[in-house]
């Protein structure tokens, strides 16, 4: 930590220390009461009870759809990364009508896109489309 | 001026015509986002947070109070109509109004539940309206370790009334507190926990990490564990209305279910958990026809929903006369009122009257446009909960996405996202509780304000902290809160064995 010389009596390092102990010794205690056998219990939804065992092909698929959008965000621009987001999300929750899925998710992101540029002013990438939209 | 005089105005300033429809239109958002299904009313005002970043503070106050409602009133009707519950507040709603709407009383259910909400909201807006400006007066005494001592109490009760258990609690608090941590310290300018990334530095945007708590997490965990099931939409088949006999048995739970609600939101309990199911109990336990109790007894769905009402209401008396959220849901608006360079505490009535007395007329208004908007229209709303699930998950994702990034145009903010909401799914996973963490994260700088205030007070004599009344009152309460559970555990434990031997 860098802390700037004479600033204030109290050193912005004492509350830290607070939370970093309050941090391990809560961590010590939980490690103890899953080695006691108590490993928790998953959590039920707006669907209802959870499934005894986890589909993890479908949640990596959505991980990747949120992985895409933050890599395109920059270098393509928001309507091409919302767009792989949305049809990508759509596609792990079991679309598969692609050409409809595909239209649908770039109308959302294109309403997206205008509305808050234009509608709010508030600023997102262009990307590929710079010269269409003027920015 | 008296506090009536000063709700007289903040009217005048609700009811001007631009504020008028920022209020609308945020009834209008909040519905909408609160019905549809997997987005709760703290997600809701989260994702709508961008949406008024370009409007005047006093608009956005009130297009927040109004969110705030709206997102409160939608949640009930989704956890009436779909086949399973919702987020916590509604699970009680859930559970009785459902049963109704499968056995053909849908509108009645929803009904008790709109009503019973505006009764509620209305008779808890008022004790807000006059019991905010009297503790904020009080508040004013308070000295910096007080202050601390009421944080730490908001802190221990959240951590420790949610979750499956006391130490999960307390686990996703101090997570928060340290992610809270982050970046450059306020008062001395060190530079903490961002690891030589010079993005981390203006700290870790609550914002973004509450969208990626509870939407992406909340996806990804869905997608691990609910893809195949399919939820379905109960037909509404009678009128959205109440016969002579179900306002005969709805209007004494609805006024219990206030009196029980706005007290327990005063008080840091951390959300709507339990008053809902302490107002149920009553109900139960006061009812002639307990037999129904199960099977879709209308007094199990009017009284909770007006404690879930009263109790969102009651939650705004410490946030606006203290600063203190004791909802995830609050803590959301604090952000809100954050972004606006706006600092709810007790100075709030005097430096900013006319936005804290506009918000509150406009909770009066809110409210009532809400039973307007929605008892009719219901059927309008229900098209929402049949938006095709992949749709509305794509949806939620991108704009969850585009919330985490449009506050600062950052992709580090994306990055944190991302981390969060492999976070948001393991807490899902292992039962760990959301809503402290997120306490955690928005109060921890603001406990450390008054740690470093009390200090400098007494030059570094950390005996300050437990000096006067109120810290040893409070401390002493918290231990008791800890400790009375623990011990009645172990002693009924005990008394089991004795018996067993």
């Amino acid at each position: 930590m860098l802390v700037p010389d004479g600033t204030s009596v109290i050193s912005p390092r004492s509350f830290s220390y607070v939370i970093g102990s309050f941090l391990v010794i809560t961590s010590v205690l939980l490690i103890s009461e899953i080695l006691r056998g108590n490993s928790g219990v998953p959590e039920g939804t707006e669907a209802g009870d959870p499934f005894q065992k986890a589909d993890f092909k479908t949640m990596a698929q959505v991980v990747a759809a949120i992985c895409a959008n933050v890599i395109l965000l920059d270098l393509l621009g928001f309507i091409v990364a919302a767009t792989v987001s949305f049809w990508g999300v759509a596609y792990a929750f079991g679309a598969r009508k692609y050409l409809k899925d595909l239209m649908i998710a770039i109308i959302f992101s294109v309403i997206v896109y205008f509305g808050f540029t234009q509608g709010l002013n508030i600023n997102l990438p262009a990307g590929i489309f710079a010269d269409l939209t003027g920015k | 001026m008296s506090s009536f005089n000063l709700l007289i105005e903040g009217f005048a300033t609700a009811l001007t015509l631009t504020n008028l429809m920022y209020g609308l239109l945020g009834t209008f958002l909040g519905t909408l986002v609160g019905v549809l299904p997997g987005i709760g009313p703290a997600l809701a005002i989260a994702l709508l947070l961008p949406v008024t970043a370009s409007i005047d503070p006093t608009a956005a106050i009130i297009m927040f109070a109004s969110i705030y409602y709206g997102a409160m009133y939608g949640g009930s009707t989704t956890s009436i109509l779909l086949n399973t519950p919702g987020e916590s507040g509604s699970v009680i709603t859930a559970l009785e109004g459902n049963k109704m709407a499968r056995s053909g009383r849908a509108g009645a259910a929803l009904a008790t539940a709109a009503i019973g909400s505006f009764v509620a909201g209305t008779i808890a807006t008022l004790l807000l309206a006059f019991g905010a400006p009297a503790l904020a007066n009080l508040a004013l005494t308070i000295k910096p370790a007080g202050y601390l001592a009421l944080m730490i109490l908001a802190f221990a009760t959240v951590g420790t009334l949610l979750g499956s258990s006391m130490i999960r609690g307390l686990i996703s608090l101090a997570v928060g507190l340290t992610l809270g941590l982050v970046g450059a310290d306020l008062q001395s300018g060190a530079i903490r926990l961002t690891f030589g990334n010079p993005n981390a530095i203006d700290g870790i945007e609550t914002v973004t990490v509450i969208v990626a708590i509870f939407a992406l997490g909340e996806a990804v965990y869905f997608a691990s564990r609910f893809k195949n099931e399919n939820w379905s939409v109960l037909q509404i088949k009678d009128r959205a209305w109440m016969s002579k006999a179900d306002w005969k048995r709805s209007w004494r739970p609805w006024l219990r279910g206030t009196a029980i609600g706005f007290p327990l939101g005063v008080i840091p309990a951390g959300g709507s958990e339990v008053p809902t199911f302490l107002s149920y109990g009553v109900e139960k336990k006061l009812s002639k026809r307990k037999e129904e109790f199960g099977k879709g007894a209308i007094e199990g769905v009017a009284g909770p929903e007006a404690a879930n009402n009263a109790n969102a209401a009651g939650a705004l008396v410490p946030l606006l006369a203290l600063g203190l959220p004791t909802s995830a849901t609050a803590a959301v608006v604090l952000v809100a009122f954050q972004s606006f360079q706006i600092q709810p505490g007790p100075m709030l009535f005097e430096t900013n009257p006319q936005i804290v007395w506009g918000l509150i007329a406009s909770l009066f208004i809110g409210n009532t446009l809400l039973l307007v908007m929605n008892l009719p229209f219901i059927r309008v709303w229900i098209l929402l909960l049949k938006i095709p699930r992949p749709y509305l998950y794509g949806g939620i994702v991108t704009l969850a996405l585009l919330g985490a990034y449009a506050l600062n145009s950052s992709t580090f903010d994306l990055q944190v996202a991302l981390a969060i909401a492999v976070l948001g799914y393991l807490f899902r996973r292992f039962g760990v509780p959301l809503t402290p963490l997120i306490i955690g994260l928005i109060m921890g700088p603001l406990a450390e304000v008054q740690f470093k205030r009390s200090l400098q007070i007494s030059n570094g004599d950390y005996g300050i902290l437990v000096e006067g009344f109120l810290p040893k009152a409070l401390y002493t309460l918290m231990f008791l809160l800890i400790l009375l559970p623990v011990i009645y555990k172990a002693i009924n434990k005990r008394k089991q064995k004795e018996l067993a031997n």
